[in-house]
């Protein structure tokens, strides 16, 4: 099974350690999403969405570990339960926001991949699939709450 | 540039046999299903249970070829395949978000599952709600089908 390379993703962020573990951390940083003109067509209504999920090839990934430390915490804990980019299958899943689309190009909010990354995929974010309120978030519970603090 | 290459790390088991069987409206499914992910991976599932929801991806594997312009399940009308959720896509990625009810082993038992059995797993994400839950969210085409 392989992947097909459908975009570009343009993003301020150009090395691994410049790039935010989440878009969470800098969720006003905008990137450029460009999809190959041949592509292109499967873009239409997508600026009626006002955000997506964007699916990426972690290009720069390293080898992965079953345990992992994150920049959340000191224990290391299952690779599954933490969104490292250091993955048996490096795809990397966020949700942007859609501020503008011209032609084959999407500019968003939010994306923390590094300038470069091949794109996979985008998907329309439907809340009444894809939002959860209710989740609850394991070890990493206390460290969002007191992140920054 | 490295081939982006894949591989299944385990297999989703759904009540689902045939792709008839899958209702339109999957935001309605609250079947129980299982992933198994395969023993090799087992440790990377560490602590998961702690999660109440994990994000779901895996492969297509039934879509053959796919089409830039979809006629989705809840409209008559055709779209570009970015603005709709459907299979036919030129990577067959899937996502799905699930309910995790219980962790046996490399066995998670999931609620919500809306895949057919036999479907290739890719990866497992926790699901974050600082991460994942957007507010004021347009919806585009699928404002009426699913608000009515």
């Amino acid at each position: 099974m392989k992947f097909k390379l459908i975009g570009i993703i343009h993003s301020p962020y150009k090395t691994r350690e410049e790039t935010p573990p989440q878009g969470w951390f800098r969720p006003e940083v905008i990137s450029e999403i460009e999809i190959f003109k041949e592509h292109e067509k499967g873009l239409k209504d997508i600026e009626d969405f006002s955000h997506l999920i964007v699916l990426y090839y972690l290009h720069k990934s390293d080898k992965y570990t079953y345990l992992v430390k994150t920049p959340w915490d000191t224990r290391p804990h299952g690779l599954f339960t933490t969104r490292s980019p250091d993955r048996p299958n490096p795809i990397g899943f966020s949700v942007v926001k859609l501020v503008e689309k011209k032609g084959n190009k999407l500019k968003v909010k939010g994306l923390d991949a590094i300038n470069g990354t091949p794109l996979l995929d985008i998907k329309p974010y439907l809340p009444i699939i894809d939002a959860e309120k209710s989740a609850k978030i394991g070890w990493l519970s206390d460290k969002i709450k007191t992140w920054g603090d | 540039m490295r081939h982006m290459e894949i591989k299944p790390i385990g297999i989703i088991h759904s009540p689902y046999k045939n792709l008839e069987d899958i209702p339109c409206q999957s935001y309605k499914i609250e079947k129980i299903g299982e992933i198994e992910v395969f023993k090799e991976y087992e440790e990377g599932l560490k602590d998961i249970e702690g999660f109440s929801h994990i994000i779901m991806v895996y492969y297509f594997h039934l879509s053959k070829d796919y089409s830039l312009n979809v006629k989705p399940f809840l409209d008559k009308k055709l779209h570009g395949v970015f603005a709709t959720r459907h299979p036919r896509r030129p990577n067959r990625i899937g996502i799905s978000l699930v309910k995790l009810l219980e962790r046996k082993g490399n066995i998670l038992k999931i609620k919500g599952v809306d895949v057919i059995d036999g479907t290739p797993l890719l990866d497992i994400k926790p699901y974050v709600l600082e991460f994942d839950v957007r507010d004021n969210v347009k919806i585009g085409w699928l404002e009426d089908k699913l608000r009515k």
